[in-house]
């Protein structure tokens, strides 16, 4: 009988061809998959950056875009300007009406000219663009509501209390014709559209080469937005759970083996055969949008890398009932690559000024696209290649606490409870993390 | 083609190389593959996907063993986790020493062809079958199927000697039938 077990090695039956057929396929299409992940790459690269640039865009201060231009019937001689504080200042408005200067405080637009003097165009760039979108239709028909639009506008991180700065008027929201008047000069300004200031070649006399943008989010929800870079570290802890009781293999699930000096040990043969504890890395973009000086909501997208490992010293040739010789090692493996998307609630609090304490709560959709779990065998000097892959997308619950320091970076203490197992064996396993994660700005603003 | 080239050309996605691996070793990865599962549709599937995992990890075969025996790893590895990723076979996959088959501790010395052998096997119990061909077949020990099927030796070693006990009960009641029909 046992030279027929020995035969049954090589027994052997002859394939269908179609089986080829699919393998041939399948390479193929993993060639193109293969191609498809080197693009995933910059593909991410990309996504980060074009939230970078969205995040500039309506953040950043232009080089030289503030310009303020009046433009005059009477007018002979053109703006002069100089870079002061990133600003263009307008040194010389028009030679006949030196005095006439657009002078916006926190919430009022001032403009110190001659009572009733009228201006054909006026176009005051600010570095925030997009500051005059609120203009609408209904408002500029109400001469009072539009400029209390104006003053609505006005980002008030931008103000700097003892200096004048100037914001930009969109003309393009306005229509020819349209008077703007200014309660505190009682002035009138009268605006002229934006197609009539492209006409009168505005752009080659200087001054207007900064042509109006709209924002690609509402100014209320871009302010609101903060971007962050982020990169974590921790520990991995795999629990086992068996919701249908404990079974004979639970019991002996925690009784690892323990060997002696004698190099004997007393357990049958007990152990864990998945690594349990381990560490990790990630890195990723961090979105934080408040909602109140007490509330913000956090999301992002973070690559983590797991590794976990867990050798163990096993038991195989019984010496007398109950006793073994150790000595063989088998080391578990798992090496794991993961996207995770949190979606988190933080409370702030605020002990001084510059700090802010947040305890944050939430979940966590972590997707594992490429996991390899392998055993190798150091006695037998064999390497078990692919044991188990799993791809899964996991859910679980995120709590931790997060120390912000003057906005400028953040220090958090993370705890992960996934609730999907990652593995299912007769028991279900889950994976713990605790993870610390420093995050930085991409742009640092104040309070 | 000699192996070592062989292997080179496959790494380089080679068609005709990855075709002649392929044929070279098909037909016995198949038989491993029909051992431990209850219908050929599902031994070809495993031999296709254990193919293709080939193929896509020659890189890490050092050429200093066996192909064959490489490529038998990988076949048994992905037979296992296809055991315990379908329904059908991980209803029957209990490794606990619960609802044990008798023990019938006498060996049967009876002349069978390796195909009724196999097909014995076949008839095993999904975890006596696994645990059956891993240490009779393919030479593992108990500890290396304990580790492969996460479970602990000493199932292991029950459960082996459980499933050799019943695949003999099995062909002598067999046999008998066909010896009391005979006469």
């Amino acid at each position: 009988m046992k030279n027929n077990f020995d035969k049954l090695y090589n027994y052997s039956i002859q394939p269908s061809e179609q089986v080829w057929k699919e393998i041939e396929y399948s390479l193929d299409n993993k060639k193109k998959k293969s191609i498809l992940w080197l693009w995933s790459i910059p593909a991410l690269i990309s996504i980060i950056g074009f939230g970078y640039w969205i995040y500039n865009k309506n953040h950043s201060t232009p080089k030289a875009q503030s310009t303020i231009q009046l433009i005059n019937n009477n007018t002979t001689e053109l703006n002069k300007f100089e870079k002061k504080n990133n600003l263009i200042v307008t040194k010389k408005f028009i030679k006949q009406s030196e005095s006439q200067k657009v002078i916006i405080n926190k919430n009022k637009v001032q403009l110190n000219t001659k009572k009733n003097a009228t201006i054909q165009a006026i176009k005051i760039s600010s570095p925030k663009k997009y500051l005059q979108t609120k203009l609408s239709v209904e408002e500029h028909n109400n001469i009072v509501k539009q400029e209390l639009a104006i003053s609505e506008v006005i980002d008030n991180n931008l103000i700097n209390k003892n200096s004048n700065h100037y914001a930009m008027v969109q003309t393009s929201e306005l229509e020819k014709n349209d008077t703007l008047k200014i309660i505190h000069d009682k002035t009138n300004i009268k605006i002229t559209s934006k197609e009539e200031i492209a006409n009168k070649s505005l752009l080659e006399n200087g001054g207007l080469n900064d042509t109006l943008q709209q924002p690609l989010l509402p100014q209320k929800i871009i302010q609101k937005i903060t971007w962050s870079a982020v990169w974590g570290g921790g520990l991995n802890y795999l629990s086992r759970k068996n919701i249908f009781g404990e079974d004979e293999t639970m019991k002996t699930f925690n009784t690892l083996s323990s060997s002696t000096t004698t190099g004997v040990t007393n357990n049958s043969n007990a152990y864990i055969s998945l690594p349990k504890t381990g560490a990790h890395f990630s890195v990723g973009v961090n979105v934080d949008y408040n909602i109140s000086k007490k509330i913000s909501l956090k999301t992002g997208l973070r690559y983590r890398y797991l590794e976990n490992k867990l050798a163990l010293i096993a038991d195989t040739t019984p010496i007398y009932p109950g006793y073994y010789l150790t000595g063989n090692q088998i080391l578990y493996i798992n090496y794991s690559n993961q996207f995770e998307l949190p979606f988190n609630v933080n409370y702030h609090i605020n002990p001084s000024d510059k700090i802010k304490i947040s305890i944050i709560g939430g979940v966590n959709l972590t997707w594992v696209f490429k996991d390899n779990w392998l055993v190798a065998y150091n006695f037998l000097n064999r390497y078990q290649p692919l044991l188990y892959q799993n791809k899964r997308l996991l859910f679980g619950l995120q709590t931790g606490l997060s120390v912000n320091y003057n906005n400028k970076f953040s220090l958090s203490l993370l705890a992960l409870k996934n609730m999907t197992p990652v593995q299912k064996t007769g028991a279900k396993y889950y994976w713990q993390q605790l993870d610390m994660q420093l995050s930085i700005p991409f742009k640092t603003s104040k309070k | 083609m000699e192996t070592q080239q062989l292997v080179k050309a496959c790494i380089k996605n080679d068609r005709q190389a990855q075709k002649a691996l392929y044929s070279k070793y098909a037909s016995i990865m198949l038989g491993v593959c029909y051992r431990y599962t209850k219908s050929l549709p599902d031994a070809e599937d495993i031999l296709q996907e254990g193919f293709i995992k080939v193929f896509n990890n020659l890189k890490q075969f050092k050429n200093e063993g066996d192909l064959g025996a490489w490529i038998r790893r990988i076949i048994v590895n992905t037979t296992l986790t296809y055991l315990e990723k379908h329904n059908r076979y991980k209803r029957e996959m209990n490794l606990d020493d619960i609802a044990l088959h008798p023990v019938a501790n006498e060996e049967v010395e009876v002349n069978l062809n390796l195909k009724d052998l196999v097909e014995y096997i076949r008839k095993l119990p999904v975890n006596y079958q696994t645990i059956f061909n891993l240490v009779a077949v393919e030479g593992y020990n108990h500890l290396e199927v304990a580790a492969l099927l996460k479970t602990n030796v000493n199932t292991v070693r029950s459960q082996y000697s459980r499933a050799r006990s019943l695949l003999m009960k099995q062909i002598t009641e067999e046999n008998n039938l066909c010896l009391n029909k005979i006469n």
